[in-house]
Formats: C-alpha cells, sequence, structure tokens
C-alpha cells in the first residue's frame, strides 16, 4: 500500500468535508450572500447592507434581541448557580440512592416536552392554580397569576430552569464529590470552615465547568425555538421566534432581511466560541489534577 | 440537609410528569376540578392503533438510524485524523467541527434550509438525513476525538514498530479498543437526530414527518389529553433509547455530551 | 533557642523556636481503640510527644497508620479513647480547632491555586492581611528551596516540589503537631533520601512536634527521635531507635527493624543476634565456630553471606566481594556475644 503520509490526513478528512463542512459552509455562505441583498433567483443582484440597516433600524428587533438576551442569561445563570448549589449539598450526603436517575429524567425530555409540562402546571387552569383554589387561596381563575405567555417570559424561563438544572448537577456532581474526599480534608486541616471550603475551594475549582456549562445553556437558550413558541407571549417575541415568523413568511422579497437577522444572530453564537475555546483548555489543566 | 433536597428535588421533577400521565387517561376537567369522573382510554386506543403513529415512528427511526450510521462512519476518519495526525489545517478543521454547538438552532436550521433548497434535497427522507448530520456530527466527533486521545499516540507509535500501516492501525489495533465509544458516539447521533424539531419540519417539508413533527403539530392543535399520551409515547421510545446506552456506558461521560 | 546548622541559619524564620521540651505530655493519646463493621483497626493504642519531638510510626501497610493519624487530625470519628494536645483535650474538638495539620500522601495541593497561593491559603482563611500572607508565604517557600517556582500550578510541578509545597503549607499555620502521611512513598529512591534529609531540618528549625508516619524503617530510624511500631493494630514497641533495633521486645519487632539469626530458644526467651555481630574468623580459634556456606549475595560494598550454623540458617555480612569464601565450603565464625539478643518468644 502506497504510504503517502502527507495527504494521507486530508484523505481521511474527505467525508467530513463532503457530508460537514461543505453543507455547514455553503448554508452560512448562502445565508451571508442573501444578508448582503444577492439573490438572483428573485432580480436581486446588488450587493447592499440595507437589510442589516432595516433590522437595525426595527424596533422589534431590539426588544426581541433585550428579551432573549436576558431570558436566556437570567435562566442560564439560574439554572448554573442553582444547580452547583444542589450539586454541592447533594455531594454532601453519603449514599445518593435513587437521585441520580431521577435527575436524569428532564434531559430525557425534548425542550418542547418540558415546556409543555410547565404549561400542564402553571398555566391560569394548571394544577397549581387548582389546588390553590381547594385551599381556598384564590377564588377565582383570574386571580391566578398569569405566568404562561406572559410578556416577561417567566414560563418559558421556568421551563428552561426545570430541564437544565439537572443537567448542571450531574455535570457538576462527579468533580465535587472527586474533591470532597481529598481537597476538603485538607482544606479542614488547615482550618477552613464548611463556608470557607465551598467558597474558596469548591467554587473556583468548579469554575470552569460552571462558565462553560453557562455559555452552553446561554447559547442554547438564546436561539432557541420550540419553547417560547409554545410558551411566549406575542409581544415581545424570542429572537428565534422573530427569524422564524420573518423566514416563512410568504413574501420571498423578505428573505434578505430575516438572513440579515439570521446572521446576527449567528455571529452572538460566534463570539462565545472564543470564550469556550479558552475555558476548555483551562478544564483540560485542571482535570489532570483532579 | 441533603435528605430534605432530595425529596424536594423528586417532587419538583415527577410531580410535573406524573400529572403529564394523569392528564392522557382524563378526558375533560373543567377548573377548578382536581380528580376526573373516569378514566378515559379513548386517547391510548387512538394512539396504539393509528397507522399514521407507526408510520411517523418508521420514520423516525429510520432517519435517525441513517443518521447515526453515516455520522460513524463520517467522524471516525475525522477524529483519527484530527488526533492521531499532523497536518496544517487542524485549528480550521477543529473550528469548524465544533461550529454547530455555537451557532444558535434556529439560525443553523433556516441556514441549511435554504442551502438544501438551493440544491434541490429539501422534501425527501434523504434530504432530512443530511440535514441531521450537521447538528449530530459535532457529538459524534467529541466523542471518537477523546477515545482516540485516551488511548493515545504511544498506541499508534507500538503498533508502527511492529510494521502497521496507518489504515491497519485504524481497523487493527484502535476500532477493538473503541467498542464503548462508538457505541456512544452511534447513539448519542441517534438521540439528537431523533428529537429534532425545527430542522425535520423545514427540509422535511411537512411531508417526511417524524414524531417531533408530529408532537409538534399535536401540541398547536390538539387537547391536552392527545398531546400527554402522544408526548408519553415520545418519552418512552426515547428513554428505551438512552436506557440501552447507559446501560452499556459510564455516566459522566454521556452526561457530557448531552442536551 | 537552638542554632540551625549553617545552611539556612541566616535565614529569618518566624517561629516560636521551643527548647525540646521535658514535658512528656505534650501530647498524648491513650487507649484509641477503632473499628471498621467488625474489623478492630487500631487496638488501644496509647503514644505521646514531648514538644519539638519527631516521632514516627512505623508498620507495614494496612496496619493501621493512616486511621491512626486521621484520628488525631479529627478526620475519622467514631473511636474510642482520648487525645490530648498542649493541656487541652482535643477528643471532640473539630479538625479546624485542633491545631494540627496534615501533609497527605498524595500532596493534595489545590489545584486553581499556584505555589504561593497554596502555601497562604491556611492564613487567608485566618484573615490574615494580604501583604502579612504574602511575607510569611514567601519565607516558607525559601525554606523548601521553592523560592523559583512561586507561580507554578501544582500541575507544573514534580512530585517532589509539590511535596515542599505541601509541607510548606501545613508548616505555615504554625500548628502545635504536624503530621506527615507517608510523604516519601511516591518519590524515587535519590530523592527520597533527600527529601527524608530536608524535612528533618525544617523541623529542626521549626520545632514543630511531628508524627511521621511511614513504612520504611531506615527512614524512621535516621529521622525520629522516637517510633512506635505498629502491628496489627496495636503498637509493638514505642522507643528509641536504638533501642529498637538493640532491645526489642519481641521477635517482631525484632526481624521488622532488620535481620536476626536465631540461636536458640531457652525459657520462652529467644536467643538471636544481629548479622553484623558474626564475624568470618581466619581460623579455628578458641570461641569460633564453623558454618557451611549456603549462599552468597554480592551488593557491592559488602556481600551477604548465607550459612548452616548447628542446623540453622544465618546470615551475615562480609567485607568486598569475599573472593575466598565459596559456596559449600567450610568457614570459621566468631559472634559477639555481648551484643546476643534475648527477646521474648
Ligand atoms: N473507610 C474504611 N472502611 C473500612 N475499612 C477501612 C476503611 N479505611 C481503612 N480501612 C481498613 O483499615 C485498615 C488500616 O487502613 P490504613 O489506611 O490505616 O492502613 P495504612 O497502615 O495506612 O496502610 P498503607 O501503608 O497501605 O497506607 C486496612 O485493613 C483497611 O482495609
Ligand atoms: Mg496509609
Amino acid at each position: 500500500m502506497l504510504q503517502n503520509k502527507r495527504a494521507l490526513p486530508y484523505l481521511l478528512l474527505l467525508p467530513f468535508l463532503v457530508f460537514f463542512a461543505v453543507p455547514l459552509i455553503f448554508s452560512l455562505c448562502s445565508m451571508l450572500k442573501q444578508s448582503f441583498g444577492i439573490m438572483p433567483g428573485i432580480g436581486l443582484d446588488e450587493l447592499t447592507l440595507n437589510y442589516y440597516v432595516d433590522v437595525l433600524d426595527s424596533g422589534t428587533f431590539y426588544s426581541s434581541l433585550g428579551f432573549s438576551i436576558a431570558l436566556s442569561a437570567i435562566a442560564s445563570l439560574l439554572a448554573v448557580g442553582l444547580g452547583f448549589a444542589i450539586a454541592f449539598i447533594l455531594a454532601e450526603g453519603k449514599e445518593e440512592g435513587m437521585i441520580m436517575s431521577i435527575l436524569r429524567l428532564p434531559i430525557l425530555l425534548p425542550h418542547f416536552t418540558a415546556a409543555f409540562l410547565i404549561f400542564l402546571l402553571l398555566s391560569q387552569s394548571g394544577l397549581a392554580s387548582r389546588v390553590m383554589k381547594s385551599f381556598g387561596l384564590i377564588a377565582n381563575i383570574e386571580e391566578f397569576p398569569k405566568l404562561i405567555f406572559d410578556s416577561q417570559g417567566l414560563g418559558i424561563m421556568i421551563s428552561y430552569i426545570w430541564k437544565e438544572v439537572p443537567f448542571c448537577i450531574l455535570f457538576i456532581y462527579p468533580t465535587l464529590k472527586l474533591i470532597n474526599k481529598g481537597l476538603r480534608e485538607a482544606a479542614y486541616t488547615l482550618g477552613a470552615n464548611k463556608f470557607q471550603y465551598l467558597w474558596m475551594v469548591a467554587l473556583p475549582v468548579c469554575k470552569p465547568s460552571i462558565i462553560s456549562l453557562f455559555i452552553i445553556l446561554f447559547a442554547y437558550n438564546f436561539g432557541s425555538f420550540e419553547v417560547p413558541f409554545i410558551l411566549g407571549a406575542s409581544y415581545p417575541k424570542a429572537i428565534g421566534i422573530l427569524a422564524y415568523i420573518s423566514y416563512i413568511s410568504a413574501d420571498i422579497g423578505s428573505r434578505p432581511y430575516t438572513m440579515a437577522l439570521n446572521i446576527m444572530i449567528t455571529a452572538m453564537g460566534g463570539m462565545l466560541i472564543f470564550v469556550y475555546i479558552w475555558l476548555i483548555r483551562k478544564i483540560k489543566t485542571m482535570e489532570g489534577q483532579l | 440537609m441533603s435528605k430534605f433536597l432530595k425529596i424536594i428535588i423528586t417532587t419538583m421533577i415527577l410531580i410535573p410528569i406524573l400529572y403529564m400521565v394523569f392528564w392522557s387517561f382524563t378526558d375533560i376537567l373543567p377548573w377548578p376540578k382536581l380528580i376526573p369522573d373516569g378514566i378515559n382510554l379513548d386517547v391510548w386506543k387512538q394512539l396504539i392503533s393509528s397507522k399514521d403513529y407507526i408510520r411517523t415512528i418508521g420514520v423516525s427511526i429510520v432517519v435517525s438510524m441513517w443518521t447515526a450510521a453515516i455520522c460513524i462512519l463520517v467522524a471516525l476518519p475525522t477524529a483519527y485524523a484530527i488526533t492521531c495526525f499532523d497536518f496544517c489545517w487542524k485549528p480550521v478543521i477543529r473550528g469548524i467541527v465544533y461550529l454547530p454547538f455555537f451557532i444558535p438552532s434556529i439560525s443553523l436550521s433556516l441556514g441549511l434550509h435554504s442551502a438544501f433548497l438551493t440544491a434541490g434535497i429539501t422534501d425527501s427522507i434523504m434530504g432530512v438525513v443530511l440535514s441531521h448530520i450537521v447538528p449530530c456530527l459535532p457529538y459524534t466527533i467529541m466523542i471518537l476525538e477523546g477515545s482516540f486521545e485516551q488511548m493515545g499516540r504511544s498506541f499508534s507509535e507500538q503498533g508502527r514498530n511492529l510494521g502497521a500501516n496507518s489504515i491497519q492501525l485504524l481497523t487493527m489495533v484502535y476500532l477493538p479498543n473503541m467498542r464503548q465509544a462508538l457505541y456512544l458516539s452511534a447513539s448519542m447521533s441517534f438521540i439528537v437526530s431523533f428529537s429534532q424539531y425545527l430542522l425535520t419540519f423545514l427540509v422535511g417539508g411537512g411531508i417526511i414527518k417524524t414524531l417531533p413533527v408530529m408532537l409538534f403539530q399535536i401540541m398547536q392543535n390538539g387537547n391536552r389529553t392527545e398531546i400527554s399520551a402522544y408526548s408519553l409515547g415520545f418519552i418512552i421510545l426515547g428513554a428505551i433509547c438512552t436506557y440501552l446506552i447507559r446501560k452499556y456506558l459510564g455516566e459522566r461521560y454521556i452526561m457530557k455530551y448531552m442536551l | 533557642m537552638h542554632l540551625f546548622n549553617t545552611k539556612i541559619s541566616r535565614r529569618k524564620i518566624y517561629y516560636e523556636i521551643h527548647a525540646l521540651g521535658d514535658d512528656m505530655s505534650f501530647f498524648q493519646i491513650k487507649n484509641i481503640t477503632k473499628k471498621y463493621g467488625e474489623l478492630k483497626v487500631l487496638n488501644d493504642i496509647s503514644l505521646s510527644a514531648k514538644q519539638g519531638e519527631f516521632i514516627s510510626i512505623l508498620g507495614e501497610s494496612g496496619s493501621g497508620k493512616t486511621t491512626l493519624l486521621r484520628i488525631i487530625s479529627g478526620l475519622e470519628g467514631q473511636f474510642a479513647g482520648e487525645i490530648l494536645l498542649k493541656d487541652r483535650n482535643i477528643t471532640k474538638l473539630s479538625t479546624q480547632r485542633r491545631g494540627v495539620s496534615m501533609v497527605f500522601q498524595d500532596y493534595l495541593l489545590f489545584p486553581h491555586l499556584n505555589a504561593i497561593e497554596n502555601i497562604e491559603f491556611g492564613l487567608k482563611i485566618r484573615g490574615v492581611t494580604k501583604s502579612q500572607r504574602y511575607r510569611e508565604a514567601k519565607n516558607l517557600l525559601e525554606l523548601v528551596q521553592m523560592d523559583r517556582h512561586e507561580n507554578k500550578y501544582p500541575h507544573q510541578l514534580s512530585g517532589g516540589q509539590k511535596q515542599r509545597i505541601a509541607i510548606a503549607r501545613a508548616v505555615i499555620v504554625k500548628p502545635l503537631l504536624l503530621l506527615l502521611d507517608e510523604p516519601f512513598s511516591s518519590l524515587d529512591a535519590n530523592l527520597r533520601v533527600d527529601m527524608c534529609d530536608f524535612i528533618r531540618n525544617i523541623q529542626r528549625q521549626t520545632s514543630i512536634t511531628t508524627i511521621l508516619v511511614t513504612h520504611d524503617r531506615e527512614e524512621a530510624m535516621k529521622i525520629s527521635d522516637r517510633i512506635a511500631l505498629l502491628y496489627g493494630g496495636e503498637i509493638a514497641q514505642f522507643d528509641e531507635p536504638v533501642k529498637l533495633y538493640e532491645k526489642p521486645s519481641d521477635l517482631y519487632t525484632a526481624s521488622f527493624m532488620g535481620d536476626v539469626n536465631i540461636l536458640a530458644e531457652e525459657e520462652g526467651y529467644y536467643l538471636a543476634v544481629r548479622p553484623e555481630n558474626i564475624r568470618l574468623s581466619s581460623s579455628d580459634r578458641e570461641g569460633c565456630n564453623s558454618a557451611i556456606v549456603k549462599d552468597l549475595q554480592y551488593t557491592g560494598s559488602r556481600t551477604k553471606c548465607k550459612a548452616l550454623y548447628e542446623d540453622k540458617e544465618i546470615s551475615f555480612f562480609l567485607a568486598g566481594n569475599a573472593e575466598k569464601v565459596k559456596i559449600s565450603s567450610k568457614i570459621y565464625i566468631e559472634i559477639d556475644k555481648s551484643k546476643i539478643l534475648k527477646i521474648k518468644a
């Protein structure tokens, strides 16, 4: 067999290029091209930045962007924070029992099913309001706070949190369990109490995982479509919904506008890549230590 | 403290799920009633006897199997090249591999759909499979890369000393030692493909109907009983798949790649 | 005050230097018994240390050494017995408040902190100001000869370097008692010797009462003021190294501390002799006995000779390569009668 070492890696990468890189880059390029107003199919062939200007000029873009950023930032932050806190307390306990299997349940469900569960539970005619009524805490259906289809996106947020806290727990728990025996005892013999251990050892050691979890969750929540579609209000719309609605609108002439919007959403995600790459390195060196 | 917390978590997780099970057996339940007058099995009967549902399951499994198979075949040489060879475009390739993790799913789906439209491969199973490869492959490569890395270069040096060439090395030294990783990455791409809604809906054009597409449709039109039953059906199928993965593999390993 | 050896004496030491106290009860453990389920790991252990003393706990793997240290440091609960340290009963005190520092078998440096931050940790816990903390840590860093590695993270340090940081980290909080759990076990042979001297030096300078756990008898003998030999969860003997070697209380101690040749058994006692007290004699002089050479093991500076003497296998050392002695030949040996050990059977 011919041992052409130079060509071999490229040969190995061939299927990757054909099945993955080409479609991916082709779709990014076609998005980019269309966003600059080049769509020969409908007679547009002049390079222009107008569509970006249009996007940036529209008020709905800003309200959606702000809404999505705030929503996903808060949800991810709460998910990671709660996840860490719960994992820390769970790691204190001796035996795990069933809890790990139970925590895995929400991860099994797709996000839109989680959204439906939250709807069943917290909508105005949901379980929570029925229980409150039966305890006499509310008199009629309108008294139950509007948590679903609300303009603050509470329902969306709760649904993200419900699904993502277990994910964070299961991600952080093994690390905590691992350092608990060794590093905890080391800290204790140096005079640290439980809170000092939490604050000065456990948290910093988990910091890279925590940040990378936050980034992963944020990127997902930010561009998510299903959950806000099911639980969101008509205003403000999550940015994913905005893009979707504009994409499926019958007017093909609005396509460049959609793509400009899309490119901006993509760019948001792209910025996170750099943070992530930097973090991965840090995590790797740290894990070598544990 | 830890015990108390366990109880709270269990309740928070189980109550919504059990309530959904409860709803799937309930016909109408006007507010503020808590308990229905009787058990209603209509939706379950309808679900089990529905040809449409069976066909949808079939389509789902076919699509996800194809996706998983192609993903493995593509990811294996890719991960091998990335971990065991030096070549100058490596950082770029690595960057491209993990790109889909960071492109918000809405943009990725819309972008892929418009690209597939241009290429004229929408509205077919093949188109859907090809589009699923993009969000699934990064997981597959990630897992296999980890496995290659674990075995390390020393493995390959040893093999080379014994006179194996690169392809023999892959098939005779590495492959037999990475059954777990192969299995995990196949299941991973299967699951990611299995719960893909938007991409399937767009590229399949509503003609290729997988379970998530059907479920989403029902969510928009159906009543709570229907949605509950269909969701449960979907969950049970998904659970069987992940159960199989978990049975054979370590926990943390899976966790890292799920969501 | 006591003077340091010349090498490090110019360095400023911040520690209160105590002369070796005469008070036997600075540190005491009384009747410690520990069970894991049915297994009695420690059985009625009592020990004491003077202030500034260096004690070693010597024993085979699984003899309960780590368990004992963990009990002393408060990491292991549920045991019977008492622990006293500097006139306090610390038996029920939490780990944090005992004034006991521990250097762990696998160092357990904090992976997110660099060398100097690791050392500073204990002071940070105690709310010492940043500049003060840094000053003290810097001094210790010099003491453990690691000043060039101040900013390295644990994964960038070698085993011996981590070891030193771990020691500095434990010492900075000025513990009343320092516990070292097999600090040399993951180091290679040469480094072990260095680190052993090194720890002894540090201990002399800081005068911190120290308990070292090891399974290496030479290390223990070289480094300690007194040694406690642990066997089957009990203390076989607790005494100065010389006593352990020359006046072992039982056969286990005698053979653990070095080779012994049992010559005879009488009235519940063994009569035995250490190999170095058997000499090769050139001729059949008075007081010499004959023996048949069975085996020769050449180790460079000397040769270990195994021979049959009055139907008993004995061993002793010959200088150099012992050219004249041949296997199966008859030799004459002289046993130093004054060095015969009388060991309880
Ligand atoms: N948590 C535990 N549960 C049950 N048995 C234990 C536990 N920890 C230690 N043991 C047992 O107690 C005995 C003493 O263990 P210990 O770790 O103190 O030994 P050691 O002298 O330090 O050994 P080594 O030199 O190998 O470190 C062993 O037989 C061990 O199996
Ligand atoms: Mg031990």
